[in-house]
């Protein structure tokens, strides 16, 4: 059924923004609440770059090309990383938690207000549309259409699970996870914090320029109000709840809050006040965080539910309070000299 | 000339309106040490309770009273359910600015649910212009800046001279020690979230005699510049507040003067955003709440 | 025999208060040096200084050669200054292996690109990490804790594990803040038996402690601070005699270990 692949579609490209903002927010403990611009820089770019430049009068816009959608794509997501790594070295390295949190809604409000209004960046408040189907010239339904955008959404999801848990299981991995525990400590061995945490920054935003170039494909048009800032604090929320600091909580926040309520909210009784599904969903996502923060603070799919993580520790966890690992008095060990 | 003294007293207006809110901003700050980031739908929710009693014919000061008890004990109750339970875990503080984040969606989502989305407007009308002086002021601007005045007189007064501002300077300074020295902390603390949102509630109501339209985000889009007076004055200091809400709310107007007034919210937000990348002890540069 | 530290005229104040005073002095190389005063003295601000997360008002510190008194404590990890902490601090929710692989360096996997994508390279020197810092904490007596979450072991465990996780730094100086303190007996001679071995490889060692008997054997002589100054340096019988040295301890409490060579007498 065709809302089963839009559902889906949709699941796939937020699952991608969550997995990307997993980086960001779980991995390196960065608060981003400018996430969804990347987002939308990546949209814009990787339409732009398959749309052309503008030959309609009263339509301007920056760029324009007629690129072969992969490269698009990418340069998408390029664009996004090159904005973040830039927005980075201003903002992350000198600013403490709550600070880059205001710092990054400002930014995102007062680029949003510009895109929109009448500074033709990216054609002001109405965007551009008609951006070519990435089959070219093919002669498809809708429905057929969803279903090559579902399989690249779902393709690049993959890919993008499979770079997060490879990060997981480094050394890289394992030197986020001190720096979260304890920063001081790990400078103390010799480590810069900034550096790592840029370079998981740029990952991140790099996925969202995918997950933006993706959604335009889908939708062939790309506008401000398709964008809005408020977005972000919901991208945030959905990896808080489904589950921070890992890729399945990330999709199952992705899927669960954003696409789930999002549907839901569809099916809620509106009362003839149309703006009173939005409401609801807000509503719910809120006090669903707050909830999710007070009880459950590791997400409903924590951390530590991870093989990796948990079978050995579990284990030794369990062999420790076996009687026969009790030692409170150890005899000194016959060996002796340093290995 | 005239239009530059015109736009100090809008000024002066829009100070009067961020000094209440960056002083509630900086009370509370100053005892719980994290930013609230409901704190603009606070706002907005006092102004939709005093529009509700408006509607109703209520005396517009008598709204503002109600407004502001009401919001006030939107704040407490904020505070006992939300806040408290993770200040006593000693949370890490990301933990309760996304708290707030998810506080703002209910209360704004709230605010929509209960009354709608289109914006409303005050039924009595105020702005019939006033001159004093060289300054052109509104009714409703003089009602804001003469009840601005007498609260944080008052407030003054409640710091220097009652037992309650002896212990909230206490409690804002070390509150372990607080603790110690036999001060019922959380009471404190209760007792300024109620305070907090009475100034907000006016703030509130201000904002909707300022800009005479109210719509749910009214508030969530002035939250950023009260930040940023509060920032300027010194996170945490109320007095530093008062005067950080006096330069940017002169500021604002006035650069709106003369540029297109539709950028007057990114000025301000870009202000914020310049003043924490390279002042963000603000302008005294003493002891800040450092996380 | 070389000095590898030299301390000149190095001063520090916390605000008004000045925590070490002028302080001068050498450390030789290979040797363990003990670093004993009254609580206040400015021990442990002297070791955050050494380890560059202070700087110092005035003064300098030289390394090996090389001016580290501006360096933070990342750089000076990097020359091969690492410490341990007077609480010991471990990566809590981190398996205890894991805390201890984290401190060797360089470790290639450890750049975000070649984590991604260049896996064969990093994991064969994973391995190698893997079993040096097996290793290392059986010698440390540790190996039945190995996969625990740092976060649940015992005080002395933790000291135990701090100093195994400075050795997989492969340090030239190791700054120990009070390595017995709060430990059994039976660790605290194991910690003692292992400090000598460590500086027998080379080590430069500088140890705050104040238990008299793991002093005395463990360390070749000591310095006394007293309110941010030197009083007095030597070996630890001499200096326990000097009057100077008995006056600056005079109300202050001295633990000391039931057992172990020497019995405190200051």
């Amino acid at each position: 059924m065709f809302i089963l692949t839009d559902l889906l579609v949709l699941g796939c490209i937020n699952g991608i923004m969550v997995v990307g903002l997993n980086l960001q927010y779980g991995y390196s403990g960065l608060l981003n609440f400018a996430f969804y611009t990347y987002v939308a820089v990546g949209a814009y770019i990787s339409g732009v770059l398959t749309l052309g430049p503008s030959t309609t009068p009263g339509v301007t816009y920056i760029l324009g090309a007629h690129l072969p959608w992969p490269v698009a794509l990418l340069l998408g997501g390029v664009a996004a990383a090159i904005l973040g790594a830039v927005i980075f070295s201003f903002t992350v390295r000198r600013l403490r938690s709550d600070y880059l949190a205001i710092v990054t809604v400002a930014a995102a409000f007062i680029f949003w207000n510009i895109i929109n209004s009448d500074v033709n960046l990216f054609n002001g408040a109405n965007g551009i549309f008609n951006v070519p189907y990435i089959t070219g010239n093919a002669d498809l339904s809708t429905e057929q259409y969803s279903l090559i955008i579902l399989a690249l959404a779902a393709v690049v999801l993959a890919a993008c699970v499979w770079l997060s848990r490879r990060i997981f299981r480094s050394p890289f991995g394992r030197l986020l996870r001190a720096i979260r525990e304890d920063e001081d400590v790990a400078a103390a061995f010799g480590r810069t914090i900034w550096q790592s945490q840029l370079w998981m920054y740029i990952v991140g935003c790099f996925m969202a320029g995918l997950a933006g170039g993706i959604f335009v494909f889908y939708i062939t048009a790309w506008s401000p109000s398709a964008f809005l800032p408020l977005e972000s604090f919901f991208l945030l929320a959905a990896l808080i709840i489904g589950g921070s600091g890992n890729y399945w909580g990330a999709m199952l926040g992705a899927f669960i809050v954003i696409e789930g309520l999002n549907e839901l909210s569809r099916y809620t009784p509106t009362f003839g006040r149309p703006e009173l599904a939005g409401a609801f969903r807000a509503l719910v996502i809120g006090v669903v965080l707050i909830l999710v923060l007070r009880f459950r603070p590791e997400g409903i799919f924590p951390e530590r539910w991870l093989d990796w993580y948990g079978r050995k520790t579990r284990a030794a966890a369990a062999a420790r309070w076996h009687p026969a690992n009790w030692t409170l008095h150890r005899e000194e060990p016959s060996k002796v000299g340093k290995p | 000339m005239t239009v530059f003294l015109h736009a100090v007293g809008f000024g002066l207006a829009t100070s009067a309106i961020l000094a209440l809110a960056a002083v509630a901003v900086s009370l509370q700050v100053s005892v719980t040490n994290f930013i609230n980031f409901a704190y603009g739908d606070f706002m907005t929710f006092g102004a939709y309770i005093a529009w509700q009693l408006d509607v109703k014919g209520v005396n517009i000061v008598l709204a503002i009273v109600i407004a502001g008890a009401a919001t006030g004990l939107l704040g407490v109750v904020a505070n006992l359910i939300v806040f408290r339970p993770f200040m006593r875990r000693k949370v890490r503080p990301v933990t309760l600015l996304i708290a707030g984040v998810g506080l703002s969606f209910i209360v704004q989502n709230l605010i929509v649910i209960i009354w709608g989305a289109e914006p409303k407007r005050l039924v009595q009308t105020l702005g019939t212009s006033v001159q004093v002086g060289p300054f052109l002021f509104t009714t409703g601007d003089l009602i804001m800046i003469c009840t601005a005045i007498v609260f944080l007189v008052l407030l003054h007064v409640t710091f220097k001279y009652t037992k309650f501002g002896k212990s909230l300077r206490a409690t804002s300074n070390n509150i372990e020690l607080a603790q110690a020295c036999g001060i019922d902390s959380e009471r404190i603390i209760s007792i300024t979230w109620f305070i907090a949102g009475i100034f907000t509630a006016v703030a509130g109501v201000g904002l909707v005699l300022e800009e005479t339209t109210l719509s749910p985000t009214t508030g969530f889009n002035e939250l950023f510049i009260i930040f940023g007076a509060v920032i300027l004055g010194g996170l945490g200091r109320p007095y530093g507040a008062m005067l950080g809400a006096l330069i940017v709310g002169v500021l604002t107007e006035v650069a709106g003067q003369y540029m297109n007034a539709a950028y007057k919210t990114s000025i301000a937000f870009a202000f914020v955003i310049v003043l924490l990348l390279f002042r963000p002890q603000g302008l005294f540069a003493a002891k800040g709440k450092t996380s | 025999m070389s000095e590898i530290v030299d301390i000149r005229e190095v001063s520090f104040a916390y605000g008004g208060a000045l925590a070490v005073d002028k302080c001068s002095f050498t450390i030789e190389s290979g040797k363990v040096t003990g670093l004993i005063g009254p609580n206040g003295a400015g021990k442990s601000t002297l070791i955050e200084i050494l380890a560059g997360r202070l700087k110092p008002r005035s003064g300098t510190v030289i390394f090996d050669g090389t001016d580290v008194t501006s360096y933070g404590p990342a750089k000076c990890a990097r020359v091969g200054i690492v410490r341990t902490f007077q609480n010991a601090r471990v990566f809590a929710r981190l398996p205890v292996i894991e805390n201890v692989m984290i401190a060797a360096r360089p470790q290639s996997g450890e750049h975000a690109l070649e984590a991604m994508f260049a896996q064969r390279k990093w994991k064969g020197q994973e391995a190698t990490l893997r079993k040096e810092a097996t290793e290392l904490l059986e010698w440390l007596g540790l190996e039945n804790h190995t996969h625990q979450r740092a976060g649940t072991l015992s005080g002395g465990q933790r000291r135990l594990m701090e100093m195994a996780r400075a050795l997989m730094a492969h340090p030239k100086l190791l700054l120990l803040d009070e390595p017995t303190a709060g430990v059994f007996p039976e660790t605290s001679r194991l910690i003692a038996t292992r400090v000598k071995e460590i500086a027998e490889q080379g080590v430069t060692i500088l140890l705050i402690a104040h238990n008299m008997g793991f002093l005395s054997s463990v360390a070749d002589d000591v310095v006394v601070m007293a309110e941010g100054k030197v009083l007095v340096r030597g070996p630890l019988e001499t200096v326990r005699a000097h009057d100077e040295v008995i006056t600056a301890y005079l109300g202050a409490t001295v633990t000391q270990s039931g057992e172990g060579a020497g019995n405190a007498r200051a």
